[in-house]
């Protein structure tokens, strides 16, 4: 498909990386000579200099050609410009990021009489998948898929854990309800298990199942272990705020910590008295007592430095706190904290960009076989993708052990009509069944990709 | 430095380079030649390498800019030295060095030869001299992205360092798309040449190798006397056409396709291009007259050695070296200039050179006010300063391989004038020399060492000097 992204700053680097490894033909659009050439010596894109929200410029980058146009630069305003211009200019779907609180409400709006395909909000994204770990402790991440009724969840095996030493097998003889354990990986590696798997302490696991399921297997093996209660945010970001709002409405008491005086102003005007906002330096250790941190259930790193992130987090496990989220952008610093033993960690660009990768994927193919939702796990080389499946395909009644599925895809759960199906090898497919696949390494666009 | 990705696209090389010997291996066997054996060693050679080379296909095809320059220039050292390989082991010209030599001239598309008698060898081996051209000219690594897209994000590196011009681009977002566009239309034109010269009275055989000559800018003739054997004002115009559209940018083509015509026509390098060729022939026609007499023989004589020399081409109608020097002068200079870039031309380049000149009258009017900010435009866009960094800087590195290549090859004594030209026809990939040497002379008397001089220019002026100078920075080769 022909693409076209304005704007090669942090989060267009993040879009143009991965979509330029699904063999789309990119184009950037930037004022910055040096950069696009930095992004032309690394990636297989054209690059066009000059700014985007020009029409002669987005001619010369042929956006009438585009099949979609994704504005990502800094400016909220520019970006909206960029795709008014480019769907005049004949693209067919335009994706603007837009952050500002300010234009949250008229979201709606603007998709309709603008003709915005998607608005991509990468902090109220962020603060979402924030809110879902707060709202699930003890879990690191959480997706749902087929409208709510298949959960997937991603935990560690603590050397606590009932999971741990146990194999697939038998631990699906201690509970009543269905689930499958659909990818673990163990030092690095992804592996998607069998049933004679042992699980070890260190261990990440994949697993689906149905809520009320979901809900049984926490139970049982004692993973859901406290509800958050209280929470600081360190960092009045807009993340900040999106997560405020967030945890309010749960019932969660929140702090935020920020240092500047004036956007501490700005956000106890728009929270009022549901938060309680602090003027400070939450890299500072006296600040944080004196706001009785270790009395905090989670600890919310989310200043603009990355650096202090992660010192904040350290500080907070040092003493005790188990729930930490930390924001960090630069992709080399995950690795260090995952083995610090922090795991929860929020790129809010990487999220972002794979909402737009799954959206690009899924016009890429609508005609068949349909994708609905695109979770990526692991830095992206495991995912979940979720598909209708069509009426009148060849698979449609054949025993799933003979279907001849590839290697690294996993058919982790069907729902045929509001009911969660854990298939085993006997199941068989359905027109219409909203499946959930789960791959590690290999790229499954439509749902033809599954099969041999 | 990533060796494997190296060593894993040269070996792509030698088996490409293996696979581009078959014709004239297939020639040889028509025409009972025993140079035959010769290729079929060669190709079982660079066989037998290239699959070694590729077997292990590289963990990580991760590449920088080093590693860009040094495939680039290692590709084409050893494809010239294995390139070598049939007219030395057929005996043809006994001499390692010369057969180096002539297959460096083929592949750079300089054009000069160490043949005394080019017409005595056997036709399969001037295919392959005047193949080589043809290959070299768009490149044999772009040739080898046309066709093997496995190189992914990092191709603009190799592309960048093998393609000619102070700023190379990409015609669509895919690397491989432009490289099979490039080669498309490179195939139409030289396929349009042919035609034309068979219409023209030519052999199949000699249109073939004019055109491939042509094509590539090189000047390889299957005839000693080179176009002059012809004698036909037909042929000289068709090879003139062509040689100027070969020394314009691809690029301008390609808009012409695109339907883009006003964007092709605009281009400021194509104007000037066209201009220095008009005046020059203009300049050297009034000069030569008094040699001639004629002043239709004089136009026909300017006309062709004018095309034949701006686009770095090297074919000869006339010994120009018995010209008045004010022509020989203009001629110098136009080989110094060359065609427009992202061609299969030589020389600085004339987009170089607008750059260069405009750079000038800036930095007069800062001197003159230097409070005063200036910035100058080139296609109507205001130019980076990295690109008119570049330029200078290229600027300057040439002349000092200019000064120390002719310091290098006048040790062996001739006169200034030869030794001068000799190393302005390598480095700029002309071909034919000035001086005691004339234009329908051969290399062959010059020493050993001046013939290396002069095959190191020729691979420096072709891969555009830094790719070739990397190989000699110690600090590259460490791990």
């Amino acid at each position: 498909m022909n693409i076209v992204i304005i704007g090669s700053g942090k989060f267009g680097y993040v879009l143009t990386e991965q979509l330029s490894r699904e063999n789309h033909n990119v184009t950037i659009i930037d004022k910055n000579g040096d950069l696009l050439s930095k992004l032309q010596n690394l990636f297989d894109v054209r690059t066009v200099c000059g700014n985007g929200a020009c029409r002669d410029v987005q001619i010369e980058a042929e956006t009438s050609q585009a099949d979609i146009m994704i504005a990502a630069t800094s400016s909220d305003e520019l970006n909206i410009l960029c795709c008014l211009v480019a769907k005049k200019l004949g693209a067919k779907h335009t994706i603007a990021r837009v952050r500002s609180p300010e234009y949250s409400e008229q979201l709606g709006w603007m998709k309709d009489d603008l003709g915005l395909s998607m608005v991509i909000n990468p902090e109220f994204s962020a603060a979402r998948a924030i809110s879902s770990i707060i709202r699930f402790p003890g879990t690191i991440k959480k997706e749902y898929f087929a409208k709510g009724k298949v959960e997937l969840c991603e935990f560690k095996i603590g050397p606590t854990s009932k999971l741990r030493n146990k194999s697939l097998i038998e631990l699906n003889k201690q509970i009543k309800q269905q689930f499958l354990i659909c990818a673990v990986e163990r030092k690095k590696e992804i592996i998607i298990p069998q049933g004679n798997f042992v699980l070890n302490d260190g261990d990440k696991i994949y697993v689906t199942s149905s809520v009320d399921g979901m809900a049984a297997f926490l139970r049982k093996f004692e993973i859901l272990t406290q509800k958050i209660r209280s929470v600081i945010i360190i960092g009045g970001s807009r993340i900040a705020y999106y997560l405020s709002v967030m945890l309010i409405k749960l019932g969660i008491r929140v702090q935020i910590i920020e240092l500047d005086k004036t956007r501490c102003i700005e956000l106890k005007s728009v929270l009022k008295n549901s938060v309680e906002i602090i003027n400070g330096d939450g890299a500072e250790q006296e600040v944080l007592r004196e706001a009785r941190f270790q009395n905090a259930d989670a600890i919310v790193a989310l200043t603009d430095i990355d650096e202090e992130n992660m010192i904040i987090a350290m500080y907070a496990q040092k003493h005790g706190i188990r729930n930490l989220i930390t924001k960090i952008n630069r992709r080399s610093f995950h690795e260090i904290l995952q083995n610090l033993g922090m795991d929860n960690i929020i790129a809010p660009k990487v999220i972002a960009s794979a909402e737009v990768v799954g959206y690009v994927r899924a016009i890429a193919n609508s005609s068949r076989g349909t994708m609905e939702t695109l979770y990526k796990l692991v830095d992206g080389r495991v995912e979940g993708v979720e598909f209708i499946v069509p009426d009148k395909c060849d698979f449609i009644g054949v025993p799933i052990k003979e279907l001849g599925i590839r290697k690294g895809v996993l058919l982790s759960s069907i729902v045929r009509k509001g009911h969660v199906i854990v298939p085993s090898g006997e199941n068989v497919l359905e027109a219409d069944d909203s499946i959930l696949v789960i791959t590690s390494g290999i790229h499954v666009n439509s749902f033809y990709d599954i099969f041999e | 430095m990533n060796y494997k990705i190296i060593s894993y696209i040269i070996g792509y090389i030698l088996l490409l380079e293996s696979a581009f010997m078959l014709p004239p291996t297939i020639i040889s066997l028509v025409d009972h030649e025993p140079c035959y054996k010769a290729f079929l060693l060669t190709i079982v050679i660079l066989i037998i390498l290239g699959a070694l080379l590729i077997i292990k296909k590289p963990k990580s095809t991760l590449m920088y800019a080093s590693e860009g320059f040094v495939i680039v220039s290692l590709s084409w050292i050893l494809m010239s030295l294995f390139g070598a390989l049939p007219f030395y082991l057929s005996r043809e010209i006994p001499s390692f060095i010369d057969a180096f030599f002539e297959t460096v001239s083929g592949f750079t598309t300089t054009g000069s030869s160490i043949l005394n008698d080019i017409e005595a060898l056997p036709n399969a081996l001037l295919f392959w001299r005047s193949f080589t051209h043809w290959v070299g000219g768009m490149g044999v690594l772009v040739f080898m992205l046309a066709l093997l897209p496995f190189i992914g994000g990092r191709s603009m590196l190799i592309m960048r360092a093998e393609s000619p011009g102070p700023s190379v681009g990409k015609l669509t977002p895919k690397m491989h798309t432009t490289a099979m566009i490039l080669y498309a239309m490179y195939i139409f034109l030289t396929i349009l040449e042919f035609i034309l010269l068979l219409c023209g009275g030519m052999s199949v055989f000699d249109s073939l190798i004019h055109s491939f000559g042509t094509a590539g800018t090189g000047g390889f003739s299957n005839k000693n006397a080179s176009i002059a054997y012809y004698d036909s004002y037909y042929i000289e115009t068709i090879i003139s056409i062509f040689m100027v559209l070969f020394g314009i940018n691809f690029n301008v083509f390609y808009f012409i396709i695109v339907k883009k015509i006003g964007a092709a026509l605009r281009s400021e390098e194509l104007r000037y291009y066209l201009a220095i060729i008009a005046v020059s022939i203009a300049l050297v026609t009034l000069n030569i007259h008094e040699l001639y007499n004629s002043w239709f023989t004089s136009f026909r004589n300017a006309t062709f050695q004018v095309c034949s020399i701006t686009t770095t081409t090297g074919f000869v109608t006339v010994d120009a070296n018995t010209w008045p020097q004010f022509s020989k002068s203009v001629l110098y200079l136009l080989m110094a200039v060359g065609s427009c870039a992202g061609s299969t031309a030589g020389g600085l380049k004339v987009s170089r050179v607008i750059l260069l000149v405009k750079n000038f009258f800036k930095e007069i009017k800062h001197q003159l006010n230097p409070h005063s900010v200036n910035n100058i435009y080139y296609d109507k866009k205001p130019v980076e300063s990295e690109v008119s960094k570049g330029v200078s800087i290229y600027f300057v590195t040439y002349s000092l391989i200019l000064i120390i290549s002719v310091l290098l090859v006048s040790f062996e004594g001739r006169c200034f004038e030869t030794s001068f030209t000799s190393v302005l026809s390598a480095l700029n990939n002309i071909g034919p020399c000035f001086g005691e040497i004339g234009t329908m002379d051969n290399f062959s008397v010059f020493s050993p060492l001046s013939k290396i001089v002069l095959i190191m220019d020729m691979l420096i002026g072709r891969l555009e000097i830094f790719p070739v100078l990397v190989l000699f920075y110690p600090k590259v080769w460490k791990r």
